[in-house]
């Protein structure tokens, strides 16, 4: 049987298990973007709309964080959630929860970096015309965020599409436990672990579509974005 | 202490500096036209009077009030229309919600006005420049300000448009607004403005009535101007 | 736009609201869970008690630490000097024994080092430094990995050339890498039996008492982790020990071969259990 073939009938099964852990990837992934995106698209648009004191080292290190690997993240965040760490008392080492903090830190820089390149174009064909206007400095930052929201949705997925694909982080924090915090990364990892490599594989392959369903996302909402800019 | 006044005002970029200590001060009523050759400082002018950019020395007030404390009594029109990326309809609201208000019906009146009903849910960003300029003009006027200014409105328009343009304006003024309008196009001046300020390198070198401007000009860069020497 | 921030808000309240608190955390290993005991044990304990047990499967080493540092309520490893040391150390109780099973030393089929000709452990792995034949190495800590340089150490050999590669990665790894260079390994029988990727591999040598290989449970103490969940953690320990789990570890199987022999209480339930205390071929 080809792998492509239990890829599909993994699918068309749709067991418990499997729709747990797709599920589960998706919960997970979508909180930890919508947490990142919470702080990182305000923080980016704000780096392309002022300057203000260490503006530029903000700027490098959120780029830098790009580089960091998922599993220091992990590293840290495990330090931080053990309860031998200062956050220990809350319980959260092991848990979905532990899972949503390690990826929403490994997506702030993606989100924050994009944002600012979809907000500074904008900002400079704006910046005098929200000038004339008494605007505060909030209204300023709904109406870049707004009017740049097509390019600043696409940094959000990709930054959806780091967290999903992610494995390093998220089995350190989050210890792969059955039916709790297993998801398709770490199932992957551990299929491949037991020498299952033909249903790792086929996981894989559901794991890449959900990759293309993004991917064909963030094409869609760009070509709709399009519409809407100035070409002149 | 009523109308616009400018004390000393300076301004520069990068130590170059772009306006020279202009004085003047004018009462809030009629149409000032702001004459000068390319690059003299009419749109720089502009934005300084009501507040987009900072002077680096000097005052500017309005009624007493410094400039930025007070923009939205003032409408402003940029020499090129710079459209927020939603539709037209959405482009005239923009400004009535920032002063906390929302009137449809104020926004079909304008649309109306500015013939451009048939465009209302079109991408602002796919007018053509002169309706795009319209459309900005329209925006300035929406939130029934007190003093228009607008920098060489009528430069994309044809006839047809220009000559709607001076006709808001002449209704503007005639429900006591006052107007400040760059221009190149003499015969438009003399046809609408009632006094002139006419600088020439960063210079105010004249403001006086506008007939007395076009008939007995004092500085030889004004009789430069006008015969199309400068 | 407002329904899709709605619908996102409500996940984040749904991840944070947690299920009930009837759980308890074990720290394992990979040996354990990789071979689907968990999956066979777990739900009877969990149908009995209606305590759910999270397991987290990593090396012993790992674990060990894991349970030290307070992030788990109960321990069930495989190393017992480890295990001993965490006892001694105050860091855990009432350490049990559960069950055993034996490591086997792992080989192409072809065995051009002989190992297949030894019986004892030490011997073969001999036979393969002679040979210099590839030998792949876990090299992260875990009981396995320290069961390994216990056997080097009795063959007097202490293995460092080119042919004696350290992975730093889990069993399955290492089997998935020997069966991909023709290379050596020492496992665990469970995770051998389950392992899916066997390929030119073979099972070469087993049987050695040097190869027993023990699990006990131990509970992380109360005392220093004052957070840990020790009535249900011991409430598991209870039952992991008493008949009703002993006699269900010594019926699961794998491929129709029994994978760990119970041995709680090695005299009395001699009607389930192995052939003999001693691991089998
Ligand atoms: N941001 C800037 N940096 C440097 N120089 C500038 C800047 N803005 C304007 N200038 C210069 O200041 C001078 C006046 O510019 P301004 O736009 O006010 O001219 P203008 O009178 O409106 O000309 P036009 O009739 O062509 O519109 C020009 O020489 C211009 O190059
Ligand atoms: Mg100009």
């Amino acid at each position: 049987m080809t792998i492509l073939g239990q890829a599909a009938e993994l699918v068309l099964s749709a067991d418990a298990e499997l729709i747990g852990i797709v599920g589960l990837s998706l919960r997970v992934s979508l909180t930890a973007t919508l947490i990142a995106s919470l702080f990182a698209i305000p923080l980016g648009a704000a780096l392309a709309i002022w300057q203000f004191p260490f503006r530029q080292i903000l700027i490098v290190i959120s780029t830098s964080l790009m580089a960091l690997p998922p599993v220091v993240v992990g590293l840290i965040i495990y330090l931080l959630l053990s309860r031998a760490g200062p956050l220990g008392h809350y319980g959260i080492l092991f848990t979905p929860t532990a899972m949503i903090i390690a990826q929403s830190v490994l997506i702030f820089p993606i989100v924050l970096a994009l944002t600012r390149e979809a907000i500074l174009p904008l900002n400079r064909d704006y910046k005098n015309l929200l000038d004339a206007w008494d605007i505060s400095p909030i209204q300023r930052l709904k109406t870049l965020i707004w009017d740049a929201r097509f390019a600043v949705v696409t940094g959000l997925l990709a930054g959806f599409g780091r967290a999903l694909a992610e494995v390093g982080a998220v089995i350190i924090v989050g210890g792969n436990i059955a039916g709790f915090t297993r998801v398709m990364t770490t199932t992957i990892a551990l299929e491949t672990s037991k020498g299952n490599l033909q249903l790792a594989l086929a996981l894989g392959i559901v794991l890449l579509s959900i990759a293309i369903l993004i991917n064909a996302l963030i094409h869609w909402i760009g070509s709709f974005g399009r519409k809407y800019q100035v070409t002149r | 202490m009523t109308g616009l006044k400018l004390t000393d005002v300076s301004y520069s970029v990068d130590g170059t500096q772009l306006l020279h200590h202009i004085n003047f001060a004018q009462d809030n009523k009629g149409i000032n036209a702001i004459l000068g050759p390319n690059g003299a400082g009419k749109s720089l002018l502009l934005s300084l009077i009501h507040g987009v950019i900072r002077p680096d020395m000097g005052l500017v007030t309005w009624d007493g009030v410094a400039t930025h404390k007070n923009k939205h009594t003032r409408g402003f029109v940029f020499q090129t229309p710079i459209v927020l990326r939603r539709s037209v309809r959405a482009n005239l609201a923009y400004p009535l919600k920032i002063i906390g208000k929302n009137s449809s019906a104020a926004i079909d009146d304008m649309l109306e006005l500015s013939h451009l009903t048939a465009l209302a849910d079109q991408p602002a960003a796919s007018l053509s420049g002169g309706e795009a300029q319209r459309m900005a003009i329209a925006r300035a006027l929406i939130t029934r300000p007190t003093v228009l200014l607008l920098d060489e409105p009528c430069s994309n328009l044809d006839p047809a448009s220009t000559k709607l343009i001076e006709a808001m304006i002449r209704t503007f003024v005639a429900d006591s607004g006052s107007v400040y309008i760059s221009t190149h196009d003499l015969a438009q001046a003399k046809r609408l403005a009632d006094v002139v300020l006419f600088i020439e390198a960063g210079q105010l070198l004249e403001h006086k009535p506008a007939e007395d401007f076009f008939a007995t000009p004092a500085t030889p860069q004004a009789r430069a101007y006008l015969s199309g020497d400068l | 736009m407002i329904r899709i921030i709605f619908t996102l808000a409500m996940l984040i309240f749904a991840s944070i609201v947690q299920a009930g608190e009837r759980f308890i955390t074990l720290a394992s290993t990979t040996s354990t869970q990789n071979s689907g005991l968990y999956d066979y044990l777990l739900p009877i304990f969990t149908g009995e008690t209606g305590i759910e047990v999270r397991v987290v499967a990593v090396g012993t080493g790992q674990a060990i630490k894991i349970a030290r540092n307070g992030d788990a309520d109960v321990l069930l490893v495989h190393h017992r000097p480890s295990e001993d040391a965490f006892v001694e150390l105050g860091y855990g109780i009432e350490r049990r024994d559960v069950m055993y099973n034996d490591f086997v030393i792992i080989g192409p089929q072809s065995d051009p080092a002989g190992v297949s000709k030894q019986t004892k452990a030490r011997d073969g792995l001999a036979e393969i430094a002679d040979n210099t034949a590839l030998f792949i190495s876990r090299g992260d800590e875990s009981g396995t990995h320290k069961r390994e340089k216990e056997l080097w150490a009795l063959s007097g050999i202490f293995p460092q050339s080119e042919w004696y590669r350290e992975i730093g990665a889990g069993m399955g790894a290492a089997l998935n890498m020997a069966a991909s260079v023709d290379a050596y390994t020492l496992s665990d029988r469970g995770t051998w039996l389950s392992f899916g990727n066997k390929g030119n591999l073979a099972l070469l040598l087993s049987g050695d008492d040097a190869l027993f290989n023990p699990y006990g449970i131990i509970l992380v103490n109360p005392a220093l982790h004052p957070h840990a969940k020790t009535d249900m953690a011991r409430r598991f320990s209870d039952w992991i020990v008493s008949d009703t789990a002993q006699k269900a570890i010594g019926a699961f199987t794998l491929h129709n071969m029994q994978l760990f022999c119970p041995n709680a209480h090695p005299m009395q339930n001699t009607d389930v259990i192995c052939p003999s205390s001693k691991p089998r071929n």
